[in-house]
């Protein structure tokens, strides 16, 4: 055919919205399937996790290392959402690694202060690896209020002889955060009440650009969906993030000094145009942690560009796991 | 009649070309057009060096027997300086115009230009006595007015000479794709992917636009014509196909631009076979009227179709002719040959062929009979079109029986040992029947040789066929 038709068609093919990934990947069994199919994830197991102690039950996805001395790296979502959010970063981890692991984790709502949440996650992680002495070094990652969460039980696991490589936080900073909370509300309202089915979730989700990676948003938007049979539309959110106004600033309140007082290495991740706040820009000058930004992301940037975190966040496991003896780490006193 | 060779009587003529291995074909050579003249006794090829080659029948001979004419420069290389693009010379179509004296005009179009060529015989004359030699002997000067003597001339050779007599250029902004010659012999159409253009003949510098399909932004285009052709005697009517696997019939006497279509032949696609490829296969890539006007030919990719004039709603046949490819589509895609643009042919005008004086009077009063009219209506016609790994394939288009050949250097070896064209090797002729279609249907189907330009001689059964970088001649008659 001629090349004016030719180039014709493959224009109208590039506006086409993208195919999701072909099964042709079948020895790496992390191919991605379709949106209703959360259960099955990319490699990893999804276990629940029953911490008695603190009447909990959870949702844990965990792909175990495929070697002995694997770092687990620890994905706390933020408010609201799910640890599926870190489906596709956590695919990328592996692919980029080949077996190490990543576990995120997914919480029941009910009372949300931090120290509540906290002591949840230290919990669960206690519960996973009950042994400290043989328990792979961790590292711990929190998107949004996740971050909160991940800093402060820094302390308490590295206080329980757990040996941390790093901590990482994911777009929340203290200043920007507690500012904008007045407008949350705002932000809530914005938010239809339910959906007509799940996939209008997911379009919802996309159109708006809250979430910009459509494939992400078909693993991740099923799980922060439940069924509502007595309200008008037939889906509604999980979490009633109006009613957690309580806690919210809680989560926020002295995460900077938290993060900065954290004994291990540091690294913060921010979408494209935040700022710093004055801790943090304190702290950033003194160099005492790494700040990576990730251009033409929105607030839920492990989704929408997982690849690129997935660079970071290997990058930084790699340059702090190395154990020399007589350096200083990152962090330590 | 029994036909053990499951060849329908087609027997290898000739092959004219390099016959070397694939590798090491000159790309100039790859033959890029067949056409035969309106008599048959003359075959022109084009190629993508710009080349014509011509062949004349060798009439000593009883049987079907080429021999070469004449060669000739057609197109050059050129380069668009405006647009920064080269032109290619090589030549997409050639057609003959109707011979009206001795000399042979036809039509060869580029890209970009149209030429008519006169391709005549020119007898050579030299000088052989003049005032300074005798024939034998220098002479001295003459001295007085009345010694002067004219010069004599004398035959010499007889040359085939090639003049480009018009040159039609600067018409099209797109690559021309198709001409064809009006049954009045004094117009032609020319066509590019948006647009036609009507000229006439004997005027290079002028040409009227009929059909422009062309959108007001281009970025929303969707369809490119894909061929054109006028009827064979209603000098008002010309057809164009499209890449939306439709045919627009249109009357120059409506107005002066053609773009509302007298005839629209589509047909309905079934959704249920619908697939990403379904637009890209259902494009069609050439468009022939039959001889006699009735019937339209069009061939896209997976299938040929035969429409009838009057109906529009669908084709009155069609003819699956690689339908193995269809699993393969994606892989066609990617190497590109699902973009491949196959040329379709009707047979020879069947009033003369085959038959004796006396039975072609029975036929003709046959046809008058209305009733059996429409029973053989699409009776007593052949088709041909080709494929992949140099395969082709002839249809008889009433009983829907085919007969596959493969032009390849087997064909010819074949005829050399005496023994009957290539099937499956080892095979006793009476289990050869359906040998050459299964092994069409061979997973190693090579892509890179395919049938893509063919032509059917006018009045008898003899068809040449371009392979790649070679010319092979096949007859029945």
């Amino acid at each position: 055919m001629s090349d004016l038709y030719r180039s014709a068609l493959s224009a109208r093919i590039s506006k086409l919205p993208d195919l999701p990934p072909s099964n042709d990947d079948e020895e790496d069994d992390e191919s991605e399937e379709a949106a209703d199919s959360i259960g099955s994830l990319p490699g990893n197991e999804a276990v629940q996790v029953s911490v008695a102690s603190r009447s909990l039950d959870c949702r844990v996805y965990y792909t175990p290392p495929a070697f002995a001395d694997g770092t687990v790296m620890i994905c706390h979502h933020g408010a609201g959402y799910s640890g599926l959010t870190f489906a596709c970063f956590a695919k990328e981890i592996a692919d980029m690694t080949k077996g190490k692991t990543t576990s995120t984790s997914e919480k029941p709502d009910e009372d949300l202060s931090i120290d509540i949440l906290t002591a949840d996650l230290i919990e669960v992680i206690q519960s996973v690896f009950p042994d400290p002495a043989i328990a792979p070094s961790l590292l711990l990652i929190g998107h949004s209020m996740g971050g909160s969460v991940v800093v402060r039980c820094c302390s308490i696991l590295l206080g329980r002889e757990y040996r941390v490589t790093g901590v990482a936080v994911l777009d929340v900073v203290e200043g920007s955060a507690v500012e904008a909370l007045p407008h949350m509300h705002t932000l809530l309202n914005a938010r239809p009440d339910g959906f007509s089915s799940i996939e209008d979730a997911i379009e919802w989700h996309v159109s708006t650009n809250t979430i910009r990676n459509a494939h992400s948003a078909r693993v991740s938007v099923p799980s922060i969906i439940v069924p509502d049979p007595k309200g008008v539309l037939p889906y509604t959110w999980h979490t009633p993030l109006r009613s957690t106004a309580p806690y919210w600033m809680s989560w926020f309140k002295g995460l900077s000094s938290t993060f900065l007082q954290a004994r291990t290495a540091r690294l913060l991740v921010l979408a494209g145009t935040d700022r710093l706040d004055n801790e943090l820009m304190i702290g950033q000058m003194q160099g005492k942690f790494q700040m990576a930004v990730v251009p033409g992301v929105g607030h839920m940037l492990q989704e929408d560009d997982p690849t690129r975190l997935a660079e970071i966040m290997v990058e930084f496991w790699r340059r702090n796991d190395r154990v020399i003896v007589g350096v200083k780490k990152v962090g330590d006193a | 009649m029994e036909d053990p060779s499951g060849s329908g009587g087609w027997r290898f003529a000739q092959c004219f070309g390099d016959k070397g291995e694939v590798e090491d074909i000159t790309e100039a050579d790859i033959i890029s057009t067949v056409e035969f003249d309106s008599t048959g006794n003359y075959l022109a090829t084009g190629d993508k060096g710009g080349r014509v080659v011509l062949f004349e029948r060798n009439e000593s001979k009883k049987g079907c027997e080429y021999k070469f004419y004449t060669e000739f420069q057609s197109h050059e290389p050129e380069f668009d300086y405006l647009k920064s693009l080269e032109i290619e010379e090589k030549i997409n179509k050639i057609r003959w115009c109707r011979r009206q004296n001795s000399a042979h005009f036809l039509l060869s179009t580029n890209d970009k230009t149209i030429k008519l060529w006169k391709v005549f015989e020119k007898s050579l004359r030299v000088v052989s006595e003049s005032n300074h030699y005798d024939g034998q002997r220098p002479l001295p000067p003459p001295s007085a007015p009345g010694h002067l003597r004219l010069p004599r001339m004398s035959q010499q050779d007889n040359i085939i000479a090639a003049v480009p007599r018009k040159v039609y250029a600067n018409a099209h902004a797109y690559h021309i794709h198709s001409i064809s010659v009006n049954s009045d012999q004094e117009t032609y159409i020319s066509a590019d992917d948006l647009r036609i253009n009507l000229w006439n003949l004997n005027i290079s510098d002028q040409s009227f636009n009929i059909v422009d399909i062309k959108p007001v932004n281009m970025e929303e285009l969707t369809e490119v014509i894909t061929a054109t052709e006028f009827h064979p005697t209603h000098c008002n009517l010309f057809m164009y196909s499209s890449s939306k696997s439709n045919i627009k019939l249109a009357d120059m006497r409506d107005s002066a631009l053609c773009d509302n279509h007298a005839k629209c032949f589509e047909e309905e696609e079934d959704p249920s076979t619908r697939s990403f490829f379904s637009e890209i296969i259902s494009s069609i890539s050439d468009v022939k009227f039959s001889h006699d006007g009735r019937y339209i030919l069009s061939r896209d990719y997976l299938s040929l179709k035969i429409w009838d004039v009057n109906m529009e709603s669908r084709p009155v046949k069609t003819i699956p002719i690689h339908d193995h490819l269809r699993g393969k589509l994606c892989d066609l895609y990617e190497n590109d040959c699902i973009f491949d643009k196959f040329e379709c042919v009707w047979g020879g005008d069947d009033k003369y062929v085959n038959l004796t004086r006396s039975a072609r009077r029975l036929r003709d009063v046959i046809l008058q009979m209305s009733e059996i009219k429409k029973l053989i209506a699409t009776g007593f016609r052949h088709v041909l079109t080709g494929s992949y790994h140099n395969y082709f394939r002839i249809y008889d288009t009433d009983t829907l029986n085919d007969v596959v050949l493969q032009a390849d250097k087997s064909a010819f070896k074949a005829k050399k040992i005496g023994g009957p064209l290539p099937g499956k090797p080892g095979m006793k002729n009476g289990q050869r029947g359906g040998g050459l279609r299964d092994a069409m249907q061979l997973d190693t189907l090579d892509f890179n040789k395919k049938i893509l330009h063919a032509s059917w001689h006018p009045r008898e059964n003899t068809i040449a066929i371009a392979a790649t970088n070679n010319l092979f001649l096949y007859s029945a008659a």
